[in-house]
């Protein structure tokens, strides 16, 4: 009987790099030590026709959300210009970081650093190797030699809040949170801003993970939001666990990151999604070009970085058609999420009314809207 | 650690994998730990698509956690069976290799083959999706031999005793002198 895989013959093998008293397992570029302290720096004084293009991943590519996407976007990336990158998965948030990435500028023009918690380490390693690119996501750091670069998900949140206000029954709307750092309040913020717009009775109780990716926590905290008596979730985590937790319980849920229907179709809301191909493209082709500069580029709904996934089969008609208005303004200005009167959990005007707020503003937001159940730890 | 210059001990056997008629190799590194021979095996053997790089965030507590990183990051892709290797081990043949796939494809009632010399069964082995969670369950610094007899499994062991030459195919360099031993093989192979 021969192995029947979709290709004929699939096996993944596990190679463990195992050399138990051995010290470094490499000569060339351990980064098994500190990071390197020499200035050195692999990149050519021209960047190369194809550069040389790394990843750096937070989880697997098979999270079906955050890393997901990015692996998606690499593969696009990959086709439009022949390129293949490397990548790096499972790399935590921690000095190992920065190992790694310092390993990966001795060998490549660009990297690309997919996690906010890579923001440091990568900049210490841009400052390093001066003629490697560095391109950070979610962050604010940056350098001749690094730019950051993320989307207004919120748009896409604020719309999965209109969905959610309208699909509750209970008025209580459950929220599983990563970290409480602004990326995720502010995503927070606009999904409550989005529910009161079309059920200003509703709450949202949020409840943090302290994870991006580990499905086992994530379902413990979407469990401890239904047994609270949610009945509409959504997460900003990298895994589909919130919304498998709410369809055992016949709970309407979004996940994030990725259009997550096919892990719980008849239980699937929507939620915000990423499409960085074009990006990743756009970026690598100016190294090949010798045009790339650092910026910090802010995506969005318009230009189709930041997407809104398609709502899912028990949402009524009626629904969808509110949710699709409200994008139409978001895309033709007349709708800006945080727009005031908006004021905070405490009862204080954050925002008067006719006025917006800015983005540098909303990229630091550390207080939730009012409607919003839930502490906000400081670090 | 090389076996000569420019040619690193976990090169050898990840070459191997590499060019066998598995589809994927995800090799699971320490945390920090980036060897660069990893990419540059995978290119000069034109095999760099077919190579993951995972960080196994606990190596520190034994061979168990890097499997467990590697199980964790293979679930995302479809398979019929985890054949496990070890960088240490640089004499594995892709022969060896064709014959753990060969008695599973041979023996559906098989959980698992694995490599076997003076008895002993060790990687490189092959395991049935069967045998995936028990994998994921294992702990400490016990690796995957823990499984190899245990009740409620089926394995095959395929013996490389003939000779002094086959016995050293399975050669698992743990110190200075297995390393030596290496480099003396390495060198009257050439």
């Amino acid at each position: 009987m021969k192995f029947n895989n979709r290709l004929g013959l699939a096996l993944f093998i596990v190679f463990v790099l195992v050399l138990a008293g051995c010290s470094s397992n490499s000569n060339k570029g351990s980064a098994t030590n500190a990071p390197s302290s020499q200035p050195a720096d692999a990149a050519t004084d021209e960047p190369a026709k194809l550069p040389r293009v790394a990843f750096v991943y937070i989880g697997p590519p098979g999270d079906g959300g955050w890393t997901f996407e990015h692996d998606n976007g690499r593969k696009y990336m990959e086709e439009k210009l022949g390129i293949k990158a490397d990548t790096v998965e499972n790399v935590p948030e921690s000095a190992d970081a920065e190992r790694v990435i310092t390993e990966l500028a001795q060998n490549h023009d660009i990297i690309f650093t997919t996690s906010f918690g890579y923001m440091d380490q990568t900049l210490n390693v841009a400052k390093k190797f001066p003629k490697v690119k560095f391109m950070h996501v979610a962050g604010y750091k940056t350098a001749d030699n690094m730019g950051n670069y993320f989307g207004k998900n919120y748009e896409a949140s604020y719309l999965s809040g209109i969905a959610a206000g309208k699909m509750t029954k209970s008025n209580i709307i459950g929220y599983v949170g990563a970290f409480p750092i602004p990326e995720v309040i502010y995503n927070i913020n606009a999904f409550a801003l989005g529910i009161q717009s079309v059920n200003p009775d509703a709450k949202v109780n949020v409840v943090w993970s302290n994870t991006w990716y580990d499905p086992t926590t994530e379902r413990q905290a979407a469990i401890s939001l239904l047994d609270k008596g949610a009945d509409v979730l959504l997460a900003y985590q990298d895994s589909p666990a919130t919304l498998q937790a709410a369809a055992e319980r016949g709970a309407l849920a979004g996940g994030n990151d990725s259009d997550m229907t096919r892990y719980a179709p008849e239980a699937y809301l929507t939620n915000p999604t990423w499409n960085w191909g074009p990006y990743y493209t756009k970026v690598v082709q100016s190294v090949i070009d010798g045009t790339w500069k650092s910026e910090q580029y802010s995506g969005s709904l318009a230009d189709e970085m930041v997407g809104l996934a398609p709502l899912g089969s028990s949402i009524p008609d009626d629904v969808k058609k509110l949710v699709e208005d409200a994008k139409a303004k978001v895309l033709n200005g007349e709708l800006n999420v945080f727009s005031g009167p908006i004021t905070d959990a405490a009862g204080a005007v954050k925002v008067e009314e006719g006025k917006t707020m800015t983005l540098e503003d909303i990229l630091v937001m550390d207080w939730f809207v009012k409607g919003v159940e839930g502490t906000i730890p400081k670090n | 650690m090389e076996l000569e210059s420019g040619v690193p001990l976990g090169s050898l056997g990840l070459r191997t994998l590499l060019d066998s008629e598995i589809e994927e190799v995800i090799a699971v590194v320490g945390p920090g730990e980036l060897p660069s021979w990893l990419r540059e095996t995978a290119d000069a053997v034109g095999r760099h698509a077919k190579l993951r790089v995972v960080v196994c965030t606990n190596s520190e507590k034994g061979m168990s956690q890097s499997i467990k990183s590697g199980i964790n990051a293979a679930r995302s892709s479809r398979m019929d069976a985890v054949l496990v290797g070890l960088a240490d081990q640089p004499f594995v043949t892709a022969e060896m290799v064709r014959r753990l796939i060969l008695a599973l494809e041979e023996r559906p009632e098989l959980d698992y083959a694995a490599s076997s010399s003076e008895g002993v069964l060790m990687p490189p082995a092959i395991f049935r999706l069967s045998m995936l969670p028990a994998l994921a369950a294992l702990e400490g610094d016990t690796g995957a031999r823990k499984l190899f007899g245990q009740d409620g499994y089926r394995g095959q062991a395929i013996t490389y005793d003939g000779n002094e030459s086959e016995g050293g195919l399975l050669l698992d360099v743990d110190d200075l002198k297995d390393f030596q031993i290496a480099i003396e093989r390495y060198r009257s192979n050439k």
